[in-house]
């Protein structure tokens, strides 16, 4: 078999692999959430007996649903834009300067990404309730989203600062370019990719955290992934936990394809490597 | 008054002397290139007088006015990057008027320049096409364009050739120059290829390791280099010891060098007693006689289209010669001579 043909044909297995792993949790999800309560779907038939929006329309009257997105999306923007702009100057010192114990500190800031999350939460929850979180749960959330995924941010930020040319900074300022049009025309243009993907990133994290919205939010704060996992809890019901998890999870769908474009579109620079 | 002006300038990056004891006036219009090899400072010079740096020591002057502590934004030049350095978000126009802006230029005026040096340097097609939809002279000319529309009073070079290939160089060299000339501007112009240097320079300022060998008018750094490393550097004479035995006559220095005994033809005294000499493989004479003449075999013959490089062995010496006859085959012994005037003498060794 000639390579370019066998090229093809790992280039196409892979294609389906990843369509199925995309096609059938989302399809499953779909036809979870409409199974009709008066008719159960038993293993013996492939597709639900009777198909409803019954589901759907049962949460969003009867649960605390609406809050739950209420709360989820003010949360998730918030601690994405307070992550990027605590992480900026950090990624700014990492990518444009030169100090030393650089590379220790590097590393350091990426430690929390090791910590599993769950211990994390547990002893971070202990921290912000000393600090008198108990009574802003929102508030404690988002600060322990920011913190938790910063790393995050200060990496993706310290690369994009990593790629801004000296050479475009040395031109503005010889062509008489204050500091604030420098930054407008040397920095911003190579750090906007890296702005979209630290918000996306931090925004998808935050929106399916669990562990600290559970520990601090409980009982009367509830997000749309503690609403899930207490679904879960009590007697699952999954037709219920089907609609959850697809509320959760489409949004970030269309983010993540709406980012691409953007990147895209962001730097004509790094998109042909020259100029 | 000179356009520029550099005092005693020292430029040291920590232990490491970058410059050393800079000394050089340009005056309004004149056309000066720095070169040198790699390394020799060519790049920290000019980031110096463009004001990215600041000098350890010594003052700069431009226009009569010191500038030595002024940053890059305020002073009255204009780089033209190695890299470009066009911003890649931004078309041509906005490229070229960028500056105008910062420097706050009345819409009216900002229109009428980028027009003028869009026209003179053809980019009128290109102005709004980004800087990645352009070919590598394109880039090159709005770099050039970007440094012209701001009339500085000092316009600085760092190597604008060196990513072009070798016909455009040409091209575009000659370019630079006449605009150059038409607008009446002092130019820098930092290159390490010396025959760049010797066809667009008013003056070239030779620079080794940090200091300066020699500043004169391109033939004159041919002709009459001032040391050995300009003598080499620059076409690559032929360089030998000597010492001086004695003035046969006025103006007639008598030498012990490794050809044998030679005449030097010279108007200043030699530096020492031991010296070094150089003298162009083109200016010996082949089947000369008379003074100055060596006999010698060819070790080796290189056709080059318009001559023949001879190479030499005489006793122990590496010696070059160019021929303009084809004959000549290795194993040929010949006779040349080296006409006074033309061996030149060089600092004490
Ligand atoms: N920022 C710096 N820190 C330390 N050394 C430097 C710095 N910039 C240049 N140098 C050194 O100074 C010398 C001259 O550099 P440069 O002016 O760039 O040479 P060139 O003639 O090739 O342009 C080199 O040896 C270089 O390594
Ligand atoms: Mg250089």
């Amino acid at each position: 078999m000639s390579q370019a043909k066998l090229n093809k044909i790992l280039l196409y297995s892979l294609v389906a692999v990843c369509a199925l792993w995309l096609i059938i949790p989302f399809t499953m999800a779909i036809l979870w959430s409409l199974v009709d309560p008066t008719k159960p779907w038993t293993a013996d038939k492939l597709l639900p007996p009777v198909m409803s929006f019954y589901r759907w329309q049962y949460l969003w009257e009867n649960s605390s649903l609406q809050q739950a997105m209420i709360n989820s999306y003010t949360l998730a923007p918030t601690a994405a834009v307070l992550a990027l702009v605590l992480a900026t100057p950090t990624a700014f010192a990492f990518g444009r300067l030169s100090f030393p114990g650089k590379s220790v500190a590097q590393t350091l800031a990426l430690l929390p990404l090791i910590v599993p999350g769950f211990v994390t939460a547990v002893f971070f929850t202990a921290f912000l309730f000393r600090l008198g979180f108990a009574h802003w749960r929102f508030g404690g959330i988002v600060l322990a989203h920011c913190v938790l995924f910063m790393p995050f941010a200060v990496r993706i930020m310290t690369v994009s600062f990593e790629t801004v040319r000296q050479d475009h900074i040395d031109a503005a300022r010889d062509l008489g370019a204050s500091t604030c049009q420098r930054w407008k025309v040397a920095y911003l243009p190579a750090l906007k990719p890296g702005v979209f993907a630290s918000l996306l990133i931090v925004f998808i994290y935050s929106i399916e955290e669990f562990a600290v919205a559970f520990i601090l939010g409980s009982p009367d704060f509830v997000t749309i992934p503690t609403l899930l996992f207490s679904q879960m809890g009590q007697d699952f019901v999954r037709p219920n936990a089907a609609v959850l998890s697809l509320i959760l999870v489409v949004p970030n769908v269309f983010l993540m394809l709406g980012l691409e474009k953007l990147m895209r579109s962001a730097n004509p620079a790094l998109a042909s490597g020259k100029g | 008054m000179y356009a520029i002006e550099i005092q005693n300038m020292k430029m040291a990056f920590g232990r490491f002397e970058a410059l050393k004891d800079i000394n050089l006036q340009v005056s309004k219009g004149e056309f000066v290139t720095l070169l040198g090899p790699s390394g020799c400072g060519k790049t920290t010079l000019l980031k110096a007088l463009s004001g990215f740096l600041t000098p350890t020591a010594g003052d700069i002057f431009m226009g009569g006015e010191t500038v030595t502590a002024l940053p890059p934004e305020s002073r009255d030049t204009a780089l033209c990057f190695q890299s470009y350095a066009l911003f890649p978000h931004l078309t041509v126009k906005e490229n070229l008027d960028f500056g105008l802006r910062q420097k706050k230029v009345p819409l009216a005026e900002r229109v009428q320049r980028v027009d003028r040096v869009s026209e003179q340097l053809e980019l009128g097609a290109q102005l709004d096409k980004l800087p990645n939809q352009l070919s590598g002279g394109q880039q090159q000319r709005v770099a050039l364009g970007r440094a012209l529309v701001m009339q500085p009073a000092v316009i600085l070079f760092d190597e604008p050739l060196s990513n072009l290939d070798a016909k455009l160089r040409d091209s575009v060299r000659i370019e630079i120059r006449r605009i150059q000339r038409e607008n009446n501007l002092t130019a820098i112009y930092v290159t390490h290829d010396q025959a760049e240097a010797l066809s667009m320079s008013d003056r070239v300022v030779v620079l080794n390791g940090g200091r300066v060998e020699q500043v004169a008018a391109p033939k004159e750094i041919y002709n009459n280099p001032a040391t050995s490393f300009v003598a080499d550097f620059i076409g690559s004479a032929n360089i030998m010891d000597a010492e001086v035995v004695g003035e046969s006559s006025p103006g007639q220095w008598r030498l012990n060098t490794p050809l044998g005994e030679l005449v030097s033809e010279s108007k200043s005294r030699p530096k020492g007693k031991n010296i070094k000499v150089c003298w162009r493989p083109e200016e010996a004479k082949i089947h000369g006689t008379g003074l100055n003449t060596v006999s010698s075999p060819i070790r080796d013959v290189s056709f080059q289209g318009a001559y023949s490089d001879l190479f030499l062995t005489t006793n122990g010496c590496e010696i070059r010669l160019q021929a303009r006859e084809f004959g000549l085959k290795e194993g040929d012994v010949i006779d040349y001579s080296i006409p006074p005037e033309h061996l030149i003498m060089l600092e004490a060794n």
